[in-house]
């Protein structure tokens, strides 16, 4: 479990404070509302400093692990509350293990550390944490905010002061599918790692950009979750050697998504190949009289689980012009230090 | 491409980080966000993960096979 010296790397005591005391039952209505806690998002339940500082220890102890060398990668699927601020709780999340663990990679380890967030919401927490410090690079690709929780992760939130340039957004539209979103993150990550050149690279893995999920508008299938952890292992071991911590996140088709998606990424931080083919009908058994819903029967979606997306032309020509928006700046320096003299 | 390592040799893949009580992150029944699915994805990985389990009264983890 994280202490509170280590909560404390991002939040403000007097919330440590008020988490535990409403933990306990005992911090009065009017006071929770100022920080965030006791709202229809973020109930109030027993225990849950305890609760939320275990899964900040979890992504914790998977830092350890990467930067002692005892492991070249480290999950938390426990971790990915990317919208805890400072001083308050938002959207289901109350500490956010993803900023403490940055301040602590930069306090312990000395690290320069890329944070790429590919959860369908906007990494808000994360990004505010960092906005001013150049030594952290934030990346988060997500539906845009327009109609969608929390409606920031805007192009132009760049960062400000020193750390302006080292924040970086790419807000994909409604009913994105596959190829688009995918073309935006292998685009976007392969050249902002190149630009940033990290020792690390923390990834949080939000589960909620396929059609199926049921709090957003997007509509990608099982083949990103297949090729974000592919490319993100590739370029750790390209800049980092190796060094990548990676998180959960959002994700609320429980049943038919986040078990596949989170499976994929674990095939690929260990080095086995993901899987493909039928799943395994002991977990179809296991489960299906559980879920509301029909599990699926293979790891990757048949074709068709949604009708054609009309706009998908204009959709994929908009994503496309966001990310060569995003990348202007560090393209354009690249072009200018490479001039020949 | 990499710079000249400041951090000690890398001795394993990767390790997967889990304690039962990842689950008591819970608001209520009917609230969205339910790490249930933290059960499931576990049990679709079933004998393919190295499990790290952090006992709650301790600041060790122990590493247990499924």
């Amino acid at each position: 479990m994280a202490t509170d010296q280590e909560l404390e790397l991002i939040h403000d005591p007097a919330y440590v404070n008020a988490v535990r005391l409403a933990g306990k039952g005992k911090l009065p209505k009017e006071k929770a509302g100022n920080f965030g806690i006791g709202t229809e998002d973020t109930p109030i339940f027993p225990g849950m400093h305890e609760a939320s500082a275990l899964l900040v220890g979890g992504t914790l102890q998977a830092v350890d692990y990467v930067m002692t060398g005892k492991s070249q990668h480290a999950l938390n699927l426990g971790g990915g509350l990317h919208h805890g601020f400072r001083g308050k709780a938002s959207g289901f999340c109350i500490y956010n293990d993803s900023s403490v663990a940055i301040k602590y990679l930069q306090e312990k380890y000395h690290a320069r550390v890329l944070y790429v967030d590919t959860d369908a919401h906007h990494g808000d927490g994360v990004q505010w944490s960092f906005y001013d410090d150049p030594e952290v690079c934030t990346l988060s690709i997500h539906e845009t905010g327009r109609y969608l929780f929390p409606g920031t992760g805007n192009i132009n939130e760049r960062g400000q002061g020193k750390g302006y340039g080292y924040s970086f957004n790419i807000p994909v539209d409604a009913f994105t599918e596959d190829d688009s979103w995918l073309e935006s993150y292998t685009t976007a990550f392969t050249e902002i790692v190149e630009f940033f050149k990290p020792d690390v690279i923390l990834t949080q893995n939000g589960a909620d950009s396929h059609y199926f999920d049921p709090l957003t508008h997007l509509s990608a299938t099982m083949r990103i979750y297949r090729e974000i952890p592919r490319l993100a292992h590739k370029l750790a071991h390209q800049y980092c050697e190796g060094r990548w911590v990676a998180v959960g996140g959002g994700g609320y088709d429980i049943w038919r998504v986040v078990p596949r998606a989170w499976s994929m990424l674990w095939m690929e931080m260990s080095s086995n190949p993901t899987p493909t083919g039928p799943l395994s009908p002991e977990w179809l058994d296991t489960w299906q009289p559980d879920s509301p819903v029909t599990l699926p029967q293979s790891w990757d979606d048949p074709e068709g689980i949604y009708e054609p997306i009309p706009r998908r032309p204009e959709i994929t020509e908009k994503n496309t012009l966001t990310v060569e928006k995003l990348l202007y700046p560090i393209r354009s320096n690249q072009s200018s230090s490479v001039k020949p003299t | 491409m990499a710079k000249p390592s400041r951090y000690l040799p890398m001795t394993k893949d990767a390790v997967f980080v889990f304690s039962e009580e990842l689950l008591t992150y819970k608001f209520s029944n009917d609230h969205p966000f339910n790490q249930k699915r933290l059960l499931l994805t576990l049990d679709l990985l079933k004998k393919r993960v190295l499990l790290l389990m952090r006992i709650s009264s301790s600041q060790e983890w122990l590493p247990i096979r499924n």
